[in-house]
């Protein structure tokens, strides 16, 4: 289920928060894990068994691990528990891309291809992966006890608000929450505001934008494509003026932001109203300095996984040569590009970013330093905007062409009065984007966001939330059905 | 305590308008006006493991409920209040806003800019090809109704972007594609098929009029059609003196009542006030002692539905047919509808004294909506030859008997005594000769037609079959079905029930009404069918009787 849905908003919703707000303190969590299950099932009903399997192993082989005396023993199964959450991760998403390559490896050799049913990628798979990894990893470097229940541990991996697109939890940061929290009215108030934030900038504003960049790039999942659908895109990429190229990418870069932003702000209300307090996922990131400070405001929760259960384990830049700290860095960027998806241009992507993030380390950071700010801020959303090329077109060859149309010089005069619609929802992107750079835009973002209301605040909210809610439900059905671009992830 | 108590209230009310969409769903608490335009109805999807597991009851529940939902027509009205209000943009995908509060066709803005060739062919040389194959076989088809007395010709409506271009959005023109109408127009001529363009003259025509002559917010023309259609009957008469009659009509005058109304369908909070009036011109027919109406067979889009509006269309024509994109059928003055496949084709084209090819500017490029391929193969090829062929065909090509028979649907040309002759040397004879049979003879006697009226019903089948199956019996000498039917009123009128319910079951407008009336009712939707066609007919024979 997509929470920007009519299913979700007009039934599954209110239905949810009326039973779990009836049911007893004590029982809530069981509504919720139920409400999860229910949740889940409705997207992706196939998965469901494998689903609650694979948290039921995982969840004994953590119990017995923290048990285990033996050192070896809690290793194994430590590993036992990882292989589970990874091995499924890897074959449920990287299968059909390494058997696709192997295949085209045996036909360099004028071998036969082996016989592959394309696999399907159940939603979700890569952030409840990952957040079973932390319970096993906090568990076993003693930061967290195991859960005691099954279901608080099911309720921790399949909570609906995180379930399919995140914020990455990582155990330690939530167990206690599980076990007991507070809903306060304030809270519940404060999370449907932040809710209704999440809903107006995917649905106002990515899905406005979106439309246009979809109209040059196709979908966003060129999985879906025959031939024909793909040389069409790259009938029309190999035509494109730089102005258009320019704007489509940059189109792209807002997008991706206010619709995945807007899905950590729905997930982060919704867990508000339940009385959960989620990691925040980004930190504007737009108005970074540097790749590195990009990475630290983009995806929060994920480059904290990354760093936590990977960079460390791979010792970091604790290491022995400097060349080893930039391999480490620059592998765990490779790395998160292929978290993105199986397929050649994320690794491209990922490439990129590891990269500059060793070039930031190198001589960038210090350069930029000396450029001052702006120049700086410019610098990195050019490095963003231009390596998003690879996130977006999932085709080296047609990312490659793209960047050439950028670079062709041939511009054409823009028209704003072409599209006003989106080339305003382009600046009001822009403006939110970049405004916290401003003292003017700190003080408003800490005051949306991180303020404790007053009473004639919260009615401002209240109603400034309601009426956003029923404009977001008339874009929604006035223009269609779109779902988020993280979910495929 | 007092913030507590606020906070509390703040909360309740939010649960309670969460809610609010489900039971205005389901107990229509508040009267809201339905939204302008096509309403699609998607049934409520049956929950089973299969539904479930494929996803197909997910993706069908939520295409209802977007359709349903509580208070849908005002969130929809208010997000389209504003995108229009701030950007000018409506997302109804066949409008396109002008400047000034003007509406245009999407597709007819699409041709003026030049972009409309790229949605039905790749490049111009292609949609050249194209278009130069269907003239040649306007130009065969007419040829061969000559021979049955009947003129084929074409009629280009006018195209409102090409009269009122000021009017449109700014767009960059794509210079490199082919506009389907101005080569259609040379080509046509060229070739000697008699065809009417009217842009040009409208065109020149608006300079002169004190009023606009088309609505600005509205795709089709109005009252100027009656121009249009004058042009038209003048032009069919020339052809072959016919004998039409001729249309007379005064000056324009400004009327109150709103014609214009494609605004409705952009579904605003406000409806726009600022139209242009609605004109109206009287319009007569003379018709003297040595006039004769004819049967006309239109092949059109909705310009011409102007004809019904505008005209006292009865004193024109004998009789009307209107093949709606080739694809819906509306016969006779009451506009009975029928689906295609329901009609004998060749029988209603034989019937005709002209069957016209009546499309407006941007539909050209679809034209002629294979109508003329199907009227050539009908008229040619009889069905034993078209499965000789279909094997032949099949049989060089490597592929199955029904592939071959959609590409030969698609392109006569590949049956040879088609596709090399200006005048096809190959006739459908023994289908021809049941169609004049029927038409000549058959339909012409009220009883004969009551009798296999009645046969429909005792053989369950359409009037169609039983008329052929007539037309075989007097062919072979065989007893006749009307000499062994009695003509009992009450089997005839369980007929006509069973006629108007399968004319009902092929308008979708008028199966939508259906099945919200059995939704309301609580009815199967076959009874109420049956129960309303049963009270239709009653109703229309006590009018009768009057």
């Amino acid at each position: 289920m997509v929470f920007s849905s009519n299913v979700f908003l007009l039934y599954f919703l209110p239905i949810f928060l009326a039973i779990y707000f009836i049911t007893p303190r004590k029982f809530r969590n069981y509504t919720l894990l139920l409400a999860s299950f229910i949740f889940y099932a409705y997207g992706a009903p196939e998965f469901v068994v494998q689903l609650i399997l694979s948290n039921v192993a995982n969840f004994y082989l953590v119990k017995y691990m923290f048990k285990a005396e033996k050192a070896i023993t809690k290793k194994i199964l430590c590993g036992i528990s990882i292989a589970i959450s990874i091995g499924l991760l890897f074959y449920y998403k990287y299968g059909n891309f390494t058997m696709l390559n192997l295949n085209a490896i045996l036909g360099v050799f004028h071998h036969e291809p082996i016989e592959w049913i394309k696999i399907l990628l159940p939603i979700g798979i890569s952030f409840f992966s990952f957040q079973s990894v932390t319970y096993t990893l906090d568990t076993y470097r003693g930061i967290n006890e195991p859960m005691k229940r099954l279901s608080d541990y099911m309720l921790y991996i399949t909570m609906f608000p995180q379930l399919v697109a995140g914020p990455i939890i990582r155990y330690c940061d939530i167990a206690d929450q599980i076990r007991e929290r507070e809903s306060l009215m304030t809270d519940r108030l404060h999370g449907f505001y932040r809710f209704v934030l999440g809903l107006a900038k995917k649905i106002l504003i990515a899905d406005v934008i979106g439309f246009q960049v979809d109209k040059i790039l196709g979908p966003s999942n060129y999985d879906v494509l025959s031939a024909a659908q793909i040389q069409e895109i790259a009938d029309k990429i190999a035509v494109i003026d730089s102005t258009t190229a320019w704007i489509v990418i940059l189109a792209f870069t807002f997008q991706i932001y206010f619709d995945f932003a807007g899905y950590s702000d729905m997930a982060i209300g919704l867990g508000r109203m339940l009385g959960f307090r989620f990691p925040e996922n980004f930190d504007n990131p737009y108005v970074s300095t540097s790749i590195s400070e990009f990475w630290r405001r983009w995806h929060q929760t994920f480059s904290v996984f990354i760093k936590n259960y990977l960079y460390f384990p791979l010792g970091g830049s604790r290491v022995k040569t400097e060349a080893r700290k930039y391999f480490n860095l620059w592998f765990c960027f490779l790395v998160s590009g292929l978290w993105h998806g199986a397929s050649w241009n994320f690794v491209v992507y990922g490439a990129l970013q590891g990269i500059f993030i060793c070039a930031d380390k190198l001589f960038l950071v210090k350069w930029m330093n000396k450029l001052g700010r702006i120049p700086s801020v410019i610098f990195t959303f050019a490095i963003i905007v231009l390596t998003r090329c690879f996130f977006r077109i999932e085709r080296i060859d047609l990312s490659w062409a793209f960047l050439k149309r950028l670079f062709a010089f041939d511009f054409t005069p823009l028209h704003f009065a072409d599209n006003p619609h989106f080339y305003t929802t382009m600046i009001v992107a822009a403006i939110f984007s970049f405004i916290t750079m401003t003292k003017f835009g700190l003080k408003w973002q800490d005051k949306v966001y991180f303020t404790e209301y007053n009473s004639k605040q919260h009615i401002a909210a209240f109603v400034l939330s309601i009426l956003g809610f029923i404009f977001c439900l008339g874009a929604l059905n006035a223009t269609g059905f779109s779902p988020f671009i993280y979910f495929r992830f | 305590m007092k913030n507590k108590v606020l906070y509390t209230i703040l909360f309740s009310l939010l649960l309670a308008f969460l809610f609010l969409p489900m039971i205005q769903e389901h107990l229509k608490v508040f009267k809201t006006k339905p939204l302008n335009g096509v309403n699609y109805v998607t049934e409520f999807p049956e929950l089973t493991l299969e539904s479930f597991s494929k996803n197909k009851f997910q993706g069908t529940l939520e295409k209802y409920i977007s359709e349903n939902f509580g208070f849908r027509e005002f969130v929809i009205r208010l997000y389209n209040q504003y995108v229009w209000t701030c950007f000018n943009k409506t997302y109804s995908h066949f409008l396109v806003p002008g400047k000034g509060n003007w509406l245009f066709y999407t597709e007819a803005v699409n041709d003026y800019y030049g972009t409309e060739q790229y949605k039905h062919f790749k490049d111009a040389e292609i949609a050249k090809e194209e278009f130069d194959k269907n003239v040649k076989m306007m130009c065969q088809l007419r040829n061969i109704l000559k021979e049955y007395d009947i003129e084929f010709l074409s009629f280009m409506a006018p195209s409102k972007p090409l009269v009122y271009p000021e009017f449109l959005p700014d767009r960059i023109k794509d210079t490199t594609t082919i506009n389907a109408v101005e080569y259609y127009d040379k080509a046509l001529t060229e070739a000697g098929f008699p065809n009417i363009e009217m842009t040009k003259w409208f065109r020149t025509m608006r300079d002169t009029l004190p009023y606009p002559i088309f609505p600005n917010m509205d795709m089709h023309w109005q009252f100027t059609s009656v121009y249009g259609y004058d042009s038209l009957f003048r032009f069919m008469n020339s052809l072959n003196d016919f004998g039409i009659p001729k249309i007379k009509y005064g000056k324009p005058y400004p009327i109150d009542d709103e014609i214009q109304n494609d605004e409705k369908t952009l579904n605003l909070m406000f409806p726009i006030k600022e139209k242009n009036t609605d004109y109206k011109l009287d319009v007569e027919i003379e018709c003297d002692e040595n006039c004769r109406k004819p049967k006309v067979l239109f092949v059109s889009d909705s310009f011409i539905w102007a004809l019904d509006k505008h005209f006292p269309w009865e004193e024109l024509m004998s009789d009307v047919e209107i093949w709606f994109y080739n694809s819906s059928v509306f016969k006779g003055f009451d506009r009975k509808s029928y689906k295609k496949k329901d009609i004998n084709m060749l029988r209603d084209i034989l019937r005709a004294d002209y069957v016209v090819f009546f499309t407006s500017g941007h539909q050209w490029y679809r034209a002629t909506y294979n109508f003329v391929e199907e009227a050539l193969l009908a008229l040619c090829v009889s069905d034993d030859m078209m499965k000789s062929e279909a094997a032949r065909i099949a049989d060089s090509l490597n592929i199955s008997n029904d592939e071959a028979l959609k590409k030969i649907k698609k392109q006569p040309y590949l049956i040879e005594g088609i596709s090399n002759h200006d005048t096809p040397i190959i006739r459908n004879e023994k289908e021809i000769r049941i169609a004049q049979i029927i038409n000549d003879s058959i339909e012409k006697d009220a009883d004969w037609v009551k009798a296999l009226n009645i046969q429909t019903a005792m053989q369950d089948k359409n009037i169609e079959e039983i008329f052929k199956i007539e037309a075989q019996n007097i062919i072979d000498n065989k007893t006749l079905l009307k000499d062994s039917t009695p003509l009992d009123e009450e089997l005839l009128f369980e007929a006509e029930v069973k006629n108007l319910v399968t004319r009902w079951k092929a308008n979708s407008e008028m199966m939508e009404f259906l099945s919200n009336k059995a939704k309301e009712k609580g009815m199967p939707l076959e009874q109420v069918i049956i129960d309303d066609a049963r009270w239709v007919l009653r109703e229309e024979a006590k009018k009768k009787n009057k």
